[in-house]
């Protein structure tokens, strides 16, 4: 629902707490650890980028539960990169996430590396399943 | 018309090429340019990146009034440093050319702290390891003639400047290492994935001799981001997610550990108080305090802001206060001089906050400070 683009759902201190239904709120289960805008509110998907933009083969992982299946899966999230920041649905979730020196769990890094064109800038993530988590 | 005009500004010896006589009003009263004060100990700067935008503000503010003095313009996730005695400020930034597209350009700038006027504008290799800004990815040296900036990928290394010759120097080969703490005589330690601190003395030329200290914490004590480091005293505070506070002075002959102090109780800790926010922990000097922003919170929320700060001795890790600031606060700082202010900016509310460090009381507020600002920095002298 695009009039809903703006973020639902925010992280607060008494903790992450995700759902299934709304993909676009920052509480949807895939989302425990991103950090930026979710491209589904940008023009992409929840695992394709907008157009125009390139898209990352690089990324940070999480381990996110989703209450729907009672499984824990393995979360990479990438970046779509060579645009100014979407903006919309920001959102920033730290479910497992580690400081710079553990990078694979960081997510503030800028995770463009190896996108087309070595762009190098931030515009959304998207959240697709590498496989289950143990 | 026009040539009333002409006549009435033909007085005028000089006007802007791009707009002719015509434009140019004769006036009353005197237009100038604002010169802001010398810095000193409450001069105070924070940085709004706007979450990822393409530019970003560094506000220059007179801490003692909080009042904006000025503003420098940066790119995309620019690191802020501030020179020990104050006299200049040193921003590293990125631009592309095409907005968020083309050709990357990285560069650092010398920023006149009076006149914000660039000082110098010098090139560096497109290197520049951007991430939510962590303060100590890039560092002046102890001495100020040197800057060195991390890179990440393709693989870990540490830029050097020389300021003096205005000059980039080399990006020296690291092991999987982050941050930097630079010391006297040509010396910086880094925090390393496995625990210990290298320590990197490097000649003019940007080679190195390398040198691991001790592993110093666990697998599972996780370092926040922003540690407190003074390059003048060479005193490293780092705080965990769950609020013990790892110190070290570093020296040119190495790292001295000192024994890590938990800033919470244990019935505090039941209670679910942890640090969070984004610059979490300050030191002052004259006092030995150690100030670490915290809030009743779960785990895994420690980017969240935090609405109090607790005082410890940093020799002891008595309590000596618990401030409640009364919003909701992402980084501190404490200004070093005898009666200190402890500077609070809210990303959220858009604003910076003063506080008496000592009782706590609320002295001003800064409003309006671009998208999202959520860095603070004060000089270190």
């Amino acid at each position: 629902n695009e009039a809903q683009a703006a973020t639902t759902g925010n992280l607060t201190r008494s903790g992450f707490k995700p759902q299934d239904k709304d993909p676009k709120a920052c509480d949807y289960w895939r989302h425990c650890s991103i950090d930026g805008n979710l491209c589904d509110c940008c023009g992409g998907t929840l695992t394709s980028c907008p157009p125009g933009s390139s898209l990352s083969p690089s990324s940070w992982v999480a381990s996110c539960y989703n209450p729907g299946d009672q499984q824990t899966y393995l979360i990479a999230y990438r970046d779509c990169c060579g645009k100014q920041t979407c903006g919309r649905c920001s959102c920033v979730n730290t479910q497992g996430e580690l400081p710079i020196y553990r990078p694979e769990f960081s997510n503030d890094i800028v995770w463009c590396f190896g996108a087309d064109n070595d762009a190098m800038t931030y515009h959304c993530t998207i959240s697709p399943v590498v496989g289950k988590a143990s | 018309m026009a040539a009333l005009l002409v006549s009435a500004f033909s007085a005028q010896a000089e006007v802007p090429g791009q707009l002719g006589a015509l434009g140019t009003a004769k006036l009353q009263e005197e237009t100038s340019i604002q010169k802001a004060p010398p810095s000193d100990s409450k001069r105070v700067y924070v940085m709004d990146p706007g979450h990822f935008q393409m530019t970003s503000t560094v506000y220059t503010i007179d801490g003692k009034n909080t009042k904006l003095l000025g503003m420098v313009d940066a790119g995309k996730l620019p690191h802020v440093m501030v020179a020990g005695d104050g006299k200049f400020l040193a921003v590293a930034s990125t631009m592309y050319s095409r907005v968020a597209r083309g050709k990357r350009d990285d560069y650092l700038e010398i920023v006149d702290p009076q006149t914000l006027e660039i000082k110098a504008d010098i090139d560096i290799p497109e290197g520049r390891f951007l991430t939510g800004v962590l303060e100590r990815l890039a560092a002046l040296s102890v001495d100020d003639k040197h800057l060195l900036f991390q890179q990440f990928a393709p693989s870990p290394g540490v830029g050097l400047v020389d300021l003096e010759s205005k000059s980039f120097v080399k990006v020296m080969d690291v092991p999987d290492c982050y941050h930097i703490f630079p010391t006297a005589k040509q010396n910086f330690f880094m925090h390393c994935r496995d625990g210990s601190l290298l320590q990197v003395s490097y000649d003019n030329k940007g080679n190195t001799k390398q040198k691991p200290t001790k592993v110093f914490h666990a697998e599972n004590e996780y370092l926040l981001n922003n540690p407190f480091y003074s390059n003048s005293i060479n005193r490293l505070a780092w705080p965990t997610y769950e609020g013990k506070v790892f110190q070290a002075k570093l020296s040119e002959s190495g790292a001295e550990f000192l024994k890590p102090i938990e800033v919470f109780t244990d019935k505090e800790k039941a209670d679910k108080w942890r640090p969070g926010g984004w610059m979490t922990i300050a030191y002052h000097k004259g006092r030995n305090e150690l100030y670490l922003l915290a809030d009743q919170r779960e785990k895994w929320t420690h980017k969240l802001p935090s609405r109090f700060v607790f005082v410890v001795d940093a020799t002891s890790g008595k309590r000596l206060r618990k401030l409640e600031l009364k919003h909701e606060i992402d980084s501190i700082a404490v200004s070093q001089d005898g009666s200190p202010y402890l500077y609070a900016v809210s990303a959220e509310a858009k604003s910076l906050f003063t506080f008496d460090a000592v009782s706590g009381k609320q002295l001003g507020t800064l409003d309006e400070l671009g998208r999202a600002p959520s860095m603070v920095f004060v000089a270190d002298k």
